[in-house]
Order: C-alpha cells, then structure tokens, then sequence
C-alpha cells in the first residue's frame, strides 16, 4: 500500500528538470516537499498524479500503474497552484465555477466543509479568479485539496500566498483534517518554518534530486551547528559530512549531518548547537547563494 | 463518467444560452430592418440566425475548451481518454440541441421557407460539425503553439466576427424574397459537405488525441 | 500545558517535559485524564505522531498509563517519580553548567555560596 515513482525523469526541451526520482509515500503520513523555487516540486507533484507525462519511469498506486487509471486516479488529489494571470483561462472563472468543478470531479467532495471554509477564509466565491489576491488564491488551493476527502492529496505551495496567522490557521486545519481522517498528505513549500513541526517525513528536493527523505525530527536532530576557533572546528568536524561554512576572522561556523553513530568531538573547544529544520534546509540546498 | 456527463450536460445548457442570446440580437436586427414587421415570416428565419450563433459560439466554445476544461479537468483527475469522449459528448450534443430548435421552430412555423428548411437540416449538421472540429483544432493548435495558434485563433475569429456582421446587416433582407433564394441553396446538400465534414472530425480527433495524450497541464 | 516550544530541543521532549511541569505544578492531578496526542497536535500545530512519541516517553516511565478506549491519565505517584527525578538531574542540569561559568568568570566557590545565601 503505497503510491510509489520509480526511477521518474522528467526532460523539457533537452534539459533534465527531474533526475532519477524514486520515492515512496506511505498512507497515513503528512509529508513535506521543500525545495527552493524550480527545484521541481510541482513538476514532480503533477507527475505523481498523472497530470503531467514523466520522460521516463513509472508512477504507482498499491501496485496499479497511475497514468490513465481512472481506478488510482480517484484516490489522487494534486490541488494546484493557480496562477490566474491574465493569459490564462482561469482568470475569467469565478471562484464558485471553479469549486463546482472540484465538487462534481472528485467522488468524495466534502460540501458541508468546503462551505465552512469559505466563511472560516471569508472568501468571496462570486469573486473572478483573476481578481483575487494570492492569498486568497492560495485558500482555494487548500479548500479543493481538503474537501477532496482523496486519500493521497498533495497542496501545491498552499502557504505561499498566505500571511503567518492564517498559514497557522492552515495547518490547525491541516492536522485536524489528518487526524480525523488519516489521509495522506503532501505539502510543497519553500516556507519552512512553521511547516517543520506538522510535517511527519521530509523530502528534500534539490535541482530535481531528493537529497533527504526521512522522518522531520530524525533529520533535524542529525543536523547540529558547529562553532568556535577555525582549527578546533575543523578539528572537531573532522571526517564527518560538513556543510555551509561561515568565518569571521578567526572564527568558523559550520552545519555538521551526523550519520547514526557519528558525534562532534566533545573535546574540543567548541559550541555545538541544535539547528531548525529550515537552517538545515538552507545548510544543503544554500551552498551555491553563501559563496 | 456519471462526473463527466454532469459536466458537460451543463456546460451545453450554458452555451446554448450563448447561442440563444446571439440569435436573439440578430432576430431584433431583423425585425428593425423589416418594412412592416411579419412576425411569422420572421419565425422562419430564426432557425438560420440560430445557426449561425452555433457556428460562432461553436468555434469560439471548442477552442476555449481546449484550453480551459481540458486541462483543468485532467488536473481534476480524470483520465485523458474521458477528457475526450466527455469533450465529444457535449459537442455532438450541443448540434443535436441546435438541430431540434431549427426543426421545432420550423414545424411550429410552417411555410415556404420553412420546408426548405427542414430539408436543409443534414447541410446545417455538416456545417456545424466542421464548425465544431475548427474550433477544437484552433484550441488544440492554441495549447500546443502558443503564438501560431493566437494569431490562427485571431484570424478565425475575425472571420467569425465578420460573419455575424454580414449576418447581421444581411439580416434585414432576410425577411425579403431573397430568403428564400438563400433558403433554397442551403437544401441542395453539394456531394463534398458530408465528406468535408468527416475529414475535419477525423483530422480534429486524431490531433487532439495526438496532443491530449502528452498535453502537460498548465493552468 | 501553556509554554511555547523552542527549536532548541526536540518538540517530542518538550512535550513530555510540558506535562511533567504541568504535574509537578499540580495543574494536571495524578488519576487525572491528560490531552489527547489530537488535542496536543493541534494547540501547537504539530504531527501527532510528534505528540504520541512524547506521550509515549512518559508511559514508558510509568508517569502515565492508558485506559483503553478512553485516554491517557496520571498515574498514581506520578509527581513523586517526576520530583525524584528531576532532583537527580538538578546537579547535572543546572549546578553544573553554574559551576562552569562561574570558572570561567574567576569566581570562587565561596563567592559563588554568599551568592546563593544573599539570594533568600
């Protein structure tokens, strides 16, 4: 029982937007997919729910193959990102069309919680796409993906439009959805912090590989930051998977990822200090921006 | 396929509101032409102004289709094969609805220009099936070629435009001798309209299906 | 149950450090029902199963125990094992680190008692 992608390419115009991509989503999780901007979260999203063809590999839901199985497909909600500019169709659709839509395709359309979001957002459904604001957008985003009731939903940068109290809002509901249903979710974003205490698993994806797929508080508990003299850091670190170096004169700040077993050399003269999950992220995916 | 015929049921009741209004415009041109309003005489023509509020609405429907509920239905996740026979359903569905209205009115109104009429109906469906396959293609060239298909859709649906127009400052002569003329011509179905009519479905299907099966959703 | 967590430890610790307080302090009382992993999840908006590693951690010391079918309650004695406990941590936790600044800074263990003696 899992939705499972193999070895997933994905190629536009000659250039490798995914690499190589196997994960498997297990049921009952809420995953997180951070990534900075382009690193392929939604391209990776749309090809795990059949929207967009991969280049190569295959997408599976227990065992059944994705693409053009209404059987799997039924179980799948990707609920996107609009973009309602003006070139696009959207932009002319009121936001009710648009729930209708969502209302008659998915099967387990949930009508009494999406009209409780709609007063709990006070979001004006007579409204135009295209003239809503981002946040607002970004509310119908995750008004579609919860009232899907899909046992597979993926939130497509839901948070990206949001201000912090009602990202906070977002993911009390969130993990009151989650708790009263069990589904599976996936939630893209680059907006990590609050993200990092709801999110079960992690998935780290960077220019279309996953670095990390692991359990949030395993991950962030391998990761610790190193600091103090420049050769009791480098002494104190050495051998071990060093990342995001920073000094300042004599001194030196490092993230260290500990592999089981591993530890920083304690006696060294150094600080070693817990990281948040969104240092660790800009520790790996970072390195290019810091130099 | 019960979500996909809700849909597009619905969807054809919107557009044939579209076509209905059209009409209607065309209908009170007509009737502000006429010397000496004949409002039966003008009963018998409605049907050809209803047409060609289908032709326009047709067109100008299937390309936005195209790039609209195609994709976000398959965002929706259904299957590209349902796209299309959903998409197919509500075309042949809407001429089907098209064609009923003409012959009601038709066999409600009758005279000279309306059994012409009536006979002219198998030229009316090939007319609008080629409509209909134009439209979709123009969608379907829109999605795969941004720019070419712009300016493809602009070109037609100038031409579309354009029709209406002519249409519109024909209209005041329907109600004269000449509509009968014009009546008449449209009942001698010419041997190529049927088959120009399959072509265009058969190309139209063929690219969409060519397309609908890579097509990346992007709304 | 109140406090706000920090990133300076694992949220599932703090979680069960939260309800320990809350029983030391005699807000929550032994034989008492105690938030469920939901409840918890949702007033700091995190992952249950975060919760349920907290939660399981103090069922593991015999601080809580579970009714089937009902919930998580204090079991009896529960304060008298979280006092003893964090008593042996206190030397460990809090005496030492004071020991350490107070070298580093030159001050003499007797300084250091006058210190703690002018404090009452």
């Amino acid at each position: 029982m899992s939705l499972h992608c193999e070895n997933v390419v994905k190629t536009y115009g000659g250039k490798d937007v995914l690499h190589d991509v196997t994960l498997d989503l297990k049921p009952g999780k809420i995953y997180g997919l951070i990534g900075r901007n382009g690193a392929g979260k939604t391209t990776l999203l749309s090809i795990l729910a059949a929207q967009n063809p991969a280049s190569r590999g295959t997408v599976t839901l227990d065992g059944e193959p994705v693409w053009e199985n209404r059987k799997s497909l039924a179980k799948i909600c990707c609920s996107r990102e609009l973009n309602a500019n003006a070139e696009s169709g959207l932009a002319a659709m009121k936001a009710k069309e648009y729930l209708r839509i969502a209302a008659t395709y998915y099967d387990g359309w949930d009508k009494a919680l999406e009209e409780r979001l709609v007063k709990l957002f006070d979001l004006n459904v007579k409204k135009k796409l295209g003239k809503m604001s981002k946040g607002m957008l970004s509310m119908m985003t995750i008004i579609v993906a919860l009232c899907s009731r899909a046992p597979y939903t993926f939130l497509d940068e839901p948070v990206a439009g949001l201000d912090v109290v009602a990202r906070e809002q977002f993911y009390k509901l969130l993990l009151e959805e989650y708790a009263s249903s069990g589904r599976t979710f996936v939630v893209s974003t680059h907006i990590i912090e609050e993200a990092a205490d709801v999110l079960e698993e992690v998935i780290i994806l960077h220019e279309g590989r996953i670095l990390i797929e692991a359990d949030t508080q395993a991950f962030v508990d391998s990761a610790v930051h190193v600091s103090g003299k420049i050769e009791e850091v480098d002494a104190a670190t050495a051998g071990l998977e060093v990342h995001h170096p920073e000094t300042v004169g004599r001194s030196k700040g490092v993230t260290v990822f500990l592999k089981p077993g591993q530890r920083v050399d304690g006696s060294r003269d150094v600080s070693v200090q817990p990281v948040s999950l969104q240092r660790a992220f800009v520790a790996l995916c970072g390195e290019e921006a810091a130099r | 396929m019960k979500r996909n015929l809700k849909f597009w049921t619905r969807y054809t009741w919107e557009c044939t509101g579209m076509v209905l209004a059209v009409a209607a415009v065309l209908a009170v041109i007509a009737a502000f032409g006429a010397e000496g309003l004949d409002l039966r005489a003008l009963a018998t023509v409605v049907p050809y102004f209803l047409c060609i509020g289908a032709v326009f609405c047709i067109m100008v429907g299937n390309s936005g289709t195209q790039t609209l509920y195609v994709p976000l239905l398959l965002s929706m996740g259904e299957t590209r094969r349902n796209v299309l026979l959903g998409f197919h359903y509500f075309r042949a569905l809407i001429i089907a609805v098209m064609l009923a209205l003409c012959a009601a009115v038709w066999l409600l109104a009758p005279g000279e220009v309306s059994a012409v009429g009536l006979r002219s109906i198998p030229t009316i469906l090939c007319v609008l099936v080629i409509a209909s396959a134009m439209g979709s293609i123009m969608g379907t060239v829109f999605v795969r070629w941004k720019w070419a298909g712009m300016i493809l859709i602009i070109l037609l649906c100038g031409l579309g435009g354009g029709m209406v127009g002519f249409a519109g400052s024909m209209a005041g002569n329907f109600l004269t001798a000449r509509t009968f003329e014009i009546a008449s011509h449209l009942a001698a179905l010419p041997w190529w309209l049927p088959a120009a009519a399959l072509a265009a479905l058969a190309l139209d299907v063929g690219f969409q299906w060519m397309l609908l099966r890579r097509q990346e959703v992007k709304l | 149950m109140n406090e706000r967590l920090t990133e300076q430890k694992s949220i599932y610790l703090q979680i069960s450090e939260m309800i320990e307080t809350d029983i030391l302090r005699e807000i929550l009382l032994e034989e008492e029902q105690v938030p469920s992993t939901n409840e918890l999840a949702k007033l700091y908006t995190i992952n249950p199963a975060t919760a349920a590693k907290g939660i399981g951690l103090l069922v593991d010391e015999g601080i809580l125990y579970k009714r089937r079918g009902i919930g998580m309650f204090v079991s009896k004695g529960a304060r008298e094992k979280i006092l003893s406990k964090r008593k042996a941590a206190f030397a460990e936790n809090h005496v030492a680190p004071l020991l350490a600044e107070a070298r580093s800074l030159g001050i003499s263990k007797e300084e250091l008692l006058t210190m703690i003696g002018e404090r009452n």
